[in-house]
């Protein structure tokens, strides 16, 4: 006879302040074999958690009901408590009478105490039927891959590495940097982005314990927390990385003209090209759908100029196969696609430009050296508009704030400001949040500079008849609609996820939240850790987020994958399933629900059935809830354990 | 040989007593028909019977009489088809109280009908069953086996625990069609491939084995008249967990737009022996306060 003790825990007001706790513990009490139930203000505290040990010990107790808040959060603490007293952590049981019963019926006290001694007696009866399961430790191995080399994948890489673990750095672009390379000023500080950002590419690349793989792609993730095996493309440079000594030679002789993308369409490039000065790898990659001995046969005067023998139009792709205990995910973002808010004439008017081209123009290597000038016009903007929460905030378009765009039009305010003095400036915003460090003082330093703001969205941009363009905008503190007639406008476009993001979900299963970022799995409390366990998410890829936050969130992840690689080895998931294959019938649902392809279906004397493999399996339940002849059972939640529970609850 | 009583409640259709019909000549030197209503036109339920096979669902106070009479004067007694295994088709009136059901069928004609209990029940309800042999009508193979061990005094067959879908021999590829279909809405259906896949509702997958999957096998999606394997209690439940795992990615009520009549389709043969609230200990508690017809 199993021998029950069941804690009601008052978490303050938030259960006892609705629910009748000692009407619940009486009743409770009656139950078969419930040997000791109390109640504690605070179970979770130390002095709650000492109660349930000294009674384990005092009444000999092997099987303990915690009726408080969610096992999602408190089952570790409790499933401690248990095995400090020597009893096995998963004789536990949790109720869950705060969220899922009194956080909800607030004003039905008297039917909620009644629905939580259910709530409790269905978890009693599920606790007598608990059964010991057994976990083993998995080792890790001592490696961390990180997608993406923007500046969150740069911080957590070089993270790692001087934690002394191997890191593997995949990019898939030619040169690392990522979007703040593409800045010409930070905010609020106008550091020079490069100028910061240029160090750390160069220490990513130097760094013994790091290997850099640009131009590279993730294709293929397999195995479990621990014990990831990783298929990476390279793509071919059609130059030798060992032999290139980054003279840039080749680039320089080139005949062709490519628009650049990392200049956003505002530049040229060549087709042997690396995207900006400070590249990291300085080795140039050939563009083959632009190249001329690629696409016609000809040329291949690069091959002719390389002092070196570098060049290589035969090299071809190449899959590298890694072992990794963690993953980062650092894929950032792109910009809102300024032609999905048609209002503002993106793509229609020459001198209608988004937040990162204007970064290009300003920037010293960009494509107009530093000089501002209104694209198509090769003159200087007397008069410039900058829309703020262009598609943010907007629920035709992003419903969501970017958090980086009122800073943005601040600091590009500035940007004209600075390098022409007598330029007229009008920020439309609906709201400025300057909500950062030093991010409100930078704000009024800019008003105080003589920068127009218009409280309120610009409703549409015109082609005017004097040939400039005018912007409308309805000013609410002069009620009326004004025509701005500016020479050029700026839109500080919404960010959304890198679009490359969503085929390295595909590849890691990753969720993904309702606006299409990557799903933690708690957004206060555990926000760079995924429902993968092992890999975790950082930077834009998470949220739309600033420099600043970026990094910080780029060394959490880092921490997380060094505590994970610290300690060593994992343990094995304790809710795993198992298949009856007497009873199993090959349908085959169970495979096409598990989300972590661990189930497979095999021939075994002739009958199909479906066979698990306990390593990649999550104990996420999805397979033995669609298991229609019952041949699954997960432990923990074994098909007695369910019906008893409905039985109680029932009763 | 067999003292045999088929003994036949108001919820039947005569379908199991055909399928008796179909297996006679092979069981006729086993048996001897002492009770039948049907098709030996014998109306008293003699004393000292082997075997009552009793077929459909307990639907009137009359019903539960006769069932009480035959369990007391049977050794054996088997729930033969699925309504009197599970309640079966007329156990789908049981989500009208019974008031209505009366006016839905016989509108304010005067009627001279037998007392209705409040909810059409498995026979398993009121007396104790020794087997079960579903099936809509049950596979003829089953009622041979069945018949020679009650007569050879073997122990009864173990009820089935796998599905359909170890006896079908339809091809699997294990991948879902990310769309559902009723028969007949598309025109490309690929008769030699599992139902379930192409995306029309088979309900083989929550069915128990034991019928050589002779519906999927003649191009008809199975309707799940077995009843639940050994393992699972309510089969509708199963169907409806399954179907809604495999096809989570189409929208959901596009899936309840293509799903019609959920419960026909998920409890079509068992609602009356199922977990959701029409069991008849919850629909007597339910007859006091509606009070009877």
């Amino acid at each position: 006879m199993p021998r029950v003790g069941v804690y009601v825990c008052h978490c303050g007001k938030n259960i006892a302040g609705v629910l009748d706790v000692k009407r619940i513990v009486r009743e409770v009490a009656k139950e078969e074999d419930v040997v000791v139930c109390k109640d504690y203000p605070f179970m979770c505290s130390s002095e709650g958690q000492r109660l349930i040990a000294e009674d384990i010990r005092r009444h000999n107790l092997d099987r303990i009901v915690v009726a408080a808040c969610s096992p999602r959060t408190h089952e570790p603490i409790f499933q401690e408590a248990l095995k400090r007293a020597g009893l096995s952590p998963f004789f536990l049981e949790m109720a869950n009478i705060r969220d899922q019963c009194s956080w909800v019926h607030e004003h039905e006290k008297e039917l909620a105490t009644d629905k939580a001694i259910r709530l409790v007696k269905a978890a009693v009866a599920k606790a007598r039927l608990l059964e010991e399961i057994r976990v083993e430790k998995i080792s890790v191995k001592q490696s961390v891959l990180v997608i993406g080399g923007g500046v969150a994948g740069i911080t957590a890489a070089l993270d790692v590495a001087k934690a002394g673990f191997k890191v593997y750095l995949v990019e898939k672009n030619s040169s690392i940097g990522g979007h703040m390379a593409q800045l010409d000023k930070t905010f609020p500080t106008l550091d020079c982005s490069i100028c910061i950002l240029g160090p750390l590419m160069v220490e990513v690349a130097t760094h013994p314990n790091i290997t850099l793989l640009t131009y590279s792609e993730v294709i293929e993730v397999e195995g479990y927390v621990g014990n990831f095996k990783v298929k990476i493309l390279k793509k071919a440079r059609k130059v030798d990385e060992t032999k290139c000594t980054g003279c840039l030679l080749c680039m320089e002789k080139c005949p062709t003209r490519v628009p650049s993308e990392f200049d956003r369409g505002l530049g040229e490039r060549k087709s042997i090209y690396v995207p900006f000065p400070q590249a990291v790898p300085r080795v140039p990659v050939i563009d083959t759908e632009h190249c001329l001995y690629f696409t016609k046969g000809v040329c291949r005067l690069c091959e002719k100029i390389c002092p070196v023998k570098a060049i290589n139009y035969e090299q071809e792709d190449e899959i590298i196969e890694i072992e990794v205990g963690a993953i980062i995910v650092a894929t950032g973002y792109e910009e809102y696609d300024p032609r999905k808010v048609p209002e503002y004439g993106y793509g229609m008017f020459t001198e209608v430009i988004t937040g990162l081209q204007l970064e290009r123009l300003a920037s010293s290597f960009g494509p107009t050296r530093g000089k501002i000038l209104v694209p198509g016009k090769n003159k200087e903007p007397q008069r410039v508009a900058i829309l703020a929460c262009t598609g943010s905030r907007d629920e035709k378009n992003l419903p969501y704030c970017c958090r980086v765009g009122c800073m943005n039009a601040l600091k590009h305010a500035w940007y004209i400001k600075h390098s022409i003095p007598g330029a007229t400036i009008y920020v439309i915003a609906p709201d400025v949040r300057s909500f950062g460090k030093g991010y409100e003082e930078f704000y009024r330093r800019i008003r105080s500079e003589g920068v127009i703001l218009i409280k309120g969205r610009a409703s549409e941009v015109h082609r005017s008849p004097e040939g400039c363009l005018g912007v409308y905008v309805y000013d609410p503190s002069l009620d009326e609609v004004l025509v701005l007639k500016v020479d050029l406008v700026v839109l500080e476009m919404g960010l959304v996820p890198n679009p490359a993001s969503e085929k390295i979900r595909d590849v890691l299963k990753l969720s993904k939240s309702t606006d299409g970022f990557f799903l933690e799995v708690h957004p206060k409390l555990r926000p760079v850790e995924t429902s993968i366990e092992g890999v975790f998410i950082c930077g834009c890829a998470q949220s739309p987020k600033d420099i600043p936050d970026t990094v910080a969130q780029a060394s959490s992840a880092a921490m997380k994958a060094v505590e994970l690689l610290a300690k060593g080895y994992v343990e094995s998931v304790p809710y795993v399933v198992s298949v009856d294959e007497e009873t199993c019938s090959g349908c085959g649902i169970c495979v096409s629900v598990c989300e972590f392809n661990a189930i497979e279906i095999v021939e075994k004397n002739d009958r199909r059935v479906a066979k698990v493999n306990t390593a990649l399996c999550k104990g996420c339940g999805s397979c033995a809830a669609a298991c229609p002849s019952g041949a699954i059972e997960q432990a923990h939640f074994t098909r007695e354990q369910v019906l008893a529970m409905i039985k109680a609850l029932a009763r | 040989m067999i003292r045999l009583a088929l003994v036949s409640l108001s919820g039947y259709c005569s379908g199991c007593e055909v399928a008796l019909a179909d297996v006679i000549s092979e069981v006729l030197p086993r048996i001897e028909i002492v009770y039948s209503t049907l098709i030996a036109d014998i109306d008293k339920l003699p004393s000292n019977i082997d075997l009552s096979l009793v077929s459909g669902a307990v639907r009137t106070k009359h019903d539960i009489e006769v069932l009480r009479e035959a369990r007391n004067k049977s050794k054996l007694l088997v729930a033969l088809g699925s309504c009197a295994s599970f309640g079966g088709i007329p156990g789908l009136a049981n989500v009208y109280v019974v008031a209505e059901l009366l006016r839905e069928i016989y509108g304010t004609y005067p009627r001279e009908v037998p007392k209705l209990t409040r909810a059409a029940a498995p026979v398993s309800e009121y007396v104790q069953v020794d087997y079960r042999l579903p099936g809509c009508p049950p596979p003829y193979k089953l009622l041979i086996e069945l018949l020679v061990c009650v007569d050879e005094k073997k122990p009864l067959p173990k009820p089935p625990s796998r599905t359909v879908c170890d006896e079908c021999s339809l091809k699997k590829r294990d991948v879902y069609e990310e769309n559902v279909y009723r028969l007949g809405e598309r025109d490309d259906v690929d008769f030699s491939r599992c139902f379930l896949e192409q995306g029309i509702l088979c309900m083989g997958i929550a069915t128990a084995s034991g019928c050589e999957a002779q519906c999927p096998s003649r191009g008809v999606p199975c309707r799940g008249c077995r009843g639940p394997p050994a393992k699972i209690v309510d089969q509708g439940e199963r169907l409806l967990s399954s179907i809604a795992s495999v096809f989570s990615k189409i929208d959901e009520e596009e899936l309840v737009r293509k799903i019609p009549d959920p419960l026909g389709y998920f409890y079509r043969f068992t609602l009356p022996s199922s977990t959701i609230p029409y069991t008849p200990e919850i629909l007597k508690r339910m007859e006091k306060d509606e009070g009877s017809d």
